[in-house]
């Protein structure tokens, strides 16, 4: 009986991993295909004659090495770079939210103040409203704020417990807050301690696993945005918007182009496969820890 | 100070930068979008000039733009079909990586990757150049009983069909809250079940399901959003083409970016009316 249950549930997540990871490995496949490869029908997986071209070509179609010019100063020749644009872009307002978002996620989780279920609606809103319907007005706002082409236009809400997703985060701080014990806080409010210092002290450190989960979601949402950054970066991109522009090959290159586009998608996801293959572990685990919503 | 006023007073100290960040960066720009959907906004070099419209906008997008309506059934029935397949998708994967088995840890790591993977550039590439799709749908059979539908579910359930793959790839996320809701019910019910006689299949649909309820409700709300907001949301790129149109304008845009918010919500509140029983609302 046993070994019939373990028999289907290897048989299911077998065929169901082969199709998920078919279009991924097709991906990698096809980037380092050279020509000939592309156009041999006998060559389905591995390439006859592996090539490094796509990606160098990829590389200089996605603008990913900063352009100097002498007459910029240095910030302004390296935000040529799609990738400092793009780290820039994910790094600052991720570690911003982890602090921020726990604040608020505190405030909803443990502590009583006035209208606190309106808030409750008002922080689910934040989660429905789609970016689509405010993006006009938050442009706008940017640009009086001189933030249009800034990594400050997602650094800035990221200091209010806000920015993309933030209504995610503070839900899953809320969440794990609510499990810690009593006892903690007043214990230590007992013994003369004033709440924040309670909560910089004792109840954040503890939200490790709800930080993590914070983290990660927070880099690789803002790694894969690109409605807000094709919003409010004009003379900037990020590495997300980039995929695309390889579509326009040159001309003696034509047939080669899928292994181009698809060497560019692959440039494009490497540094969070990276990140992944380090932080699954966290990623899987610390989910359940957290209990992530409830 | 009583101690309730002193506990109030430091609710609010937590609770006031995540406040006056939604004052600004929420309630005033989907107040100042709405001001806009009532009116007609041009747009000169250094501000933007509004001239009362009333219901204008929305009367033009509704019955005198061919496109708009077209894409908000087209694309509302695909969603109807496609969230039911994603959770229940995600529902399978969840019970199946919620089992002992050894190589679990693995399993789990190639399951979560679409969490990570899911940018809507990478998924347009990888569809356009139809690894997306499932070759089988494609056979005369399945084509027929497409055809057979009513033409706006026809050319949805088409659209499902071509995207099946990439249908799994937005599950990612709905796996891991479902697992944590599995993780959340105590082993000792199900020993209890197994003593009074229950196999896994009897504790699977009268312990679990029932059991992660309020999960599977927030997994449909999370893939409502993320549908109506992925990037290949056809939508999107109508919002944002009349945002773009010296023609239009944002007044415009900003109108069918409200209906469209108004779909939203529409669907959000019929999930909470199915919900209500299971969840024990009133």
């Amino acid at each position: 009986m046993k070994i019939l249950k373990f028999f289907v549930i290897y048989f299911l997540l077998v065929v169901f991993a082969l199709l998920y990871l078919q279009p991924v490995l097709y991906m990698v496949s096809l980037s380092f295909k050279s020509f000939a490869d592309v156009i041999d029908p006998t060559t389905r997986w591995i390439p006859n004659y592996p090539t490094l071209g796509n990606i160098e070509y990829a590389v200089g179609q996605m603008a990913i090495m900063p352009m100097f010019l002498a007459a910029r100063s240095t910030w302004d020749n390296l935000m040529t770079s799609t990738l400092f644009v793009s780290l820039l872009t994910t790094i600052p307002p991720a570690l911003v939210q982890i602090v921020t978002c726990a604040v608020a996620g505190y405030a909803f989780g443990r502590c009583t103040f006035p209208f606190k279920r309106t808030m409750l609606v008002m922080l689910v809103l934040t989660y429905v409203v789609p970016p689509q319907t405010i993006f006009i007005p938050l442009a706008w706002l940017n640009s009086q704020m001189g933030f249009l082409n800034s990594p400050m236009a997602f650094v800035a809400p990221a200091l209010f417990g806000h920015g993309l997703n933030g209504g995610l985060f503070v839900i899953i701080y809320m969440q794990f807050f609510r499990k810690i014990p009593k006892e903690l806080e007043e214990a230590a409010l007992i013994d003369g301690a004033n709440p924040f210092s309670v909560f910089a002290k004792i109840i954040f450190p503890l939200a490790k696993p709800a930080m993590v989960v914070v983290f990660l979601f927070s880099l690789v949402w803002h790694w894969n945005e690109t409605f807000l950054t094709g919003i409010f970066y004009t003379r900037i991109a990020t590495l997300s918007t980039q995929i695309t522009r390889v579509n326009i090959p040159p001309q003696e290159q034509l047939q080669t182009m899928l292994p181009t586009v698809m060497a560019s998608a692959l440039l494009f996801v490497a540094p969070v496969l990276v990140v992944y293959v380090f932080a699954q572990r966290f990623f899987t685990e610390s989910i359940e820890r957290t209990g992530v919503v409830e | 100070m009583k101690i309730e006023t002193r506990n109030k007073l430091v609710g609010l100290a937590f609770v006031g930068l995540w406040f006056v960040g939604f004052l600004l960066f929420w309630a005033f720009p989907l107040i100042f979008s709405l001001y806009m959907s009532f009116n007609d906004v041009t747009i000169q070099t250094d501000r933007l000039l509004f001239e009362f419209a009333g219901l204008e906008q929305y009367q033009r997008a509704l019955f005198m733009d061919a496109e708009i309506p077209n894409v908000f059934l087209l694309f509302t029935a695909s969603s109807l079909i496609v969230v039911p397949v994603i959770v229940v998708f995600a529902l399978i994967m969840a019970i199946l990586l919620n089992q002992k088995f050894p190589g679990r840890g693995l399993a789990r790591a190639v399951f979560f990757l679409p969490v990570v993977l899911t940018s809507g550039n990478l998924i347009n590439e990888l569809t356009n150049h139809e690894q997306g799709s499932l070759n089988f749908l494609q056979s005369a059979t399945v084509t027929n009983l497409v055809t057979a539908l009513p033409d706006t579910w026809a050319l949805a359930v088409g659209n499902v069909l071509n995207s099946f793959l990439m249908v799994l790839w937005y599950s990612g996320v709905q796996m891991l809250l479902l697992i944590a809701g599995m993780q959340s019910i105590n082993p000792s019910v199900y020993e209890a079940a197994k003593i009074d006689g229950a196999n896994d299949w009897a504790s699977l649909w009268l312990i679990t399901l029932p059991g992660i309820a309020p999960f599977i409700f927030i997994a449909v709300i999370y893939t409502v959003v993320d549908q109506f907001t992925a990037p290949f949301n056809p939508i999107i790129d109508v919002i944002i083409r009349h945002f773009l149109s010296p023609q239009t304008g944002y007044g415009y845009a900003s109108a069918i970016a409200w209906l469209y918010f108004g779909i939203i919500l529409l669907i959000l509140g019929f999930v909470t009316l199915i919900f209500r029983k299971p969840l024990g609302l009133k």
